[in-house]
């Protein structure tokens, strides 16, 4: 496995040397072949300075976590983290599979709405607690001046496997995955709480909903 | 007992019927509907509908951190009312140690004591309710702005499963 170090690390005295010997706890832990990481230097959210490890494996899975120079020298904290890492690159790589799968199932649903609406897919980059930043897609629905964006949310939803929204300018519907039955349910943010399974009748209605009334 | 969560979600229906009633009012763009007076008033649609996505985005954070507001109250309420020191016995010394130890109860961490306290509750189920209780800190500590959530929510799947876990801990 590739461990690099970007030029903003080097540069740094301390740091860099500390960083490139935990390397081989890094590839030892990480242990997949077709993962590139990269280390830079960064600093947290109370501006304390450290270094940010990022992950990239073949598929475009991304996932990065920060460290502070205590925590790389910290055997168990350090060990923890990887573990964390490696665990937020895997759920990463199985989420952008499934969001690609239901934008493919989708988007014939998308085009077949009334009104002809035009519909393309975009790159849109997500950013999560757990994992950082990826790359990921999204569906742009637009009609008679209308748009509604189908968005991936995050890889980590509460009871979920992911959330997906559909963003129109009326309203804005949930989709969550559940990974151990591949498929997709809608779940409305109101009460009695429910779950509906998405079909295309129900995403229908949905998108109905979200993009609202023709200017 | 009522569930005490049902409060939260009325004013918060109540509040997002609002937004939507309004939205409805500023896309339709009826001259005279919206008086000077409103922020609404004298803005092109977007400007007016971005505004009200990026409130309902604050309402939704917000109901979920009143949610658990009175969730962790509840929880705190039901254990210190549990029989376990006998209330008002007489002696000084029993009464003491009595006030003291619920005094020390206000302290326990929600997530890794009063939570794990109920383990009648599924375990899946006290996990899911320490995502809702991250969320929430991730609100009340002022982080939003900064940091993405720990985990996506909206409030019905909150509400939803802080009152399951009430009802598992048979609180309600």
């Amino acid at each position: 496995m590739p461990i690099t170090q970007d030029r903003t690390l080097q540069a740094d005295a301390d740091l860099s040397p500390t960083v490139a010997n935990r390397n081989w706890l890094v590839e030892s832990i990480i242990d997949l072949s077709t993962v590139n990481a990269e280390w830079s230097r960064a600093t947290d959210v109370r501006g304390r300075p450290g270094a940010f490890l990022h992950l990239r494996d073949r598929s475009g899975a991304e996932a990065g976590v920060g460290f502070l120079p205590e925590e790389v020298r910290d055997d168990e904290a350090f060990e923890t983290r990887l573990r964390g890492l490696k665990d937020a690159l895997l759920k990463v790589a199985a989420w952008r599979l499934a969001v690609e799968r239901l934008l493919t199932t989708i988007q014939p649903w998308s085009e077949a709405l009334p009104g002809n609406p035009l519909v393309r897919r975009e790159p849109v980059r997500v950013v999560e607690a757990r994992s950082g930043g990826y790359e990921t897609s999204k569906l742009v629905i637009t009609r008679g001046g209308r748009e509604m964006r189908v968005m991936p949310v995050a890889a980590w939803a509460l009871g979920a496997d992911g959330r997906v929204d559909m963003i129109g300018p009326d309203d804005t519907a949930v989709l969550e995955y559940a990974r151990a039955t591949d498929s997709w349910r809608h779940v409305p943010n109101d009460l009695p709480y429910r779950e509906l399974p998405l079909t295309e009748v129900l995403f229908r209605e949905l998108a109905e909903t979200c993009l609202g009334e023709h200017d | 007992m009522t569930n005490p969560l049902d409060p939260i979600v009325t004013w918060y229906t109540t509040a997002k019927d609002s937004m939507r009633v309004t939205r409805r009012a500023v896309q339709k763009a009826t001259p005279g509907l919206v008086a000077a007076k409103y922020t609404f008033h004298g803005r092109d649609r977007k400007a007016n509908e971005s505004a009200l996505d990026q409130a309902l985005e604050e309402l939704n954070r917000l109901v979920v951190l009143a949610l658990t507001a009175v969730f962790e109250r509840t929880l705190r309420d039901h254990l210190s009312a549990l029989p376990v020191v006998r209330p008002g016995s007489g002696d000084p010394l029993a009464d003491r140690v009595r006030d003291e130890v619920l005094r020390d109860m206000e302290f326990w961490n929600i997530s890794t004591r009063v939570v794990e306290v109920f383990t009648t509750v599924a375990p899946a189920l006290r996990g899911e309710v320490k995502q809702v209780i991250d969320y929430r800190n991730w609100v009340a500590h002022g982080r939003t702005a900064v940091e993405p959530p720990p985990v996506a929510m909206t409030p019905a799947k909150a509400y939803q499963r802080l009152t399951a876990f009430l009802t598992q801990a048979k609180v309600i």
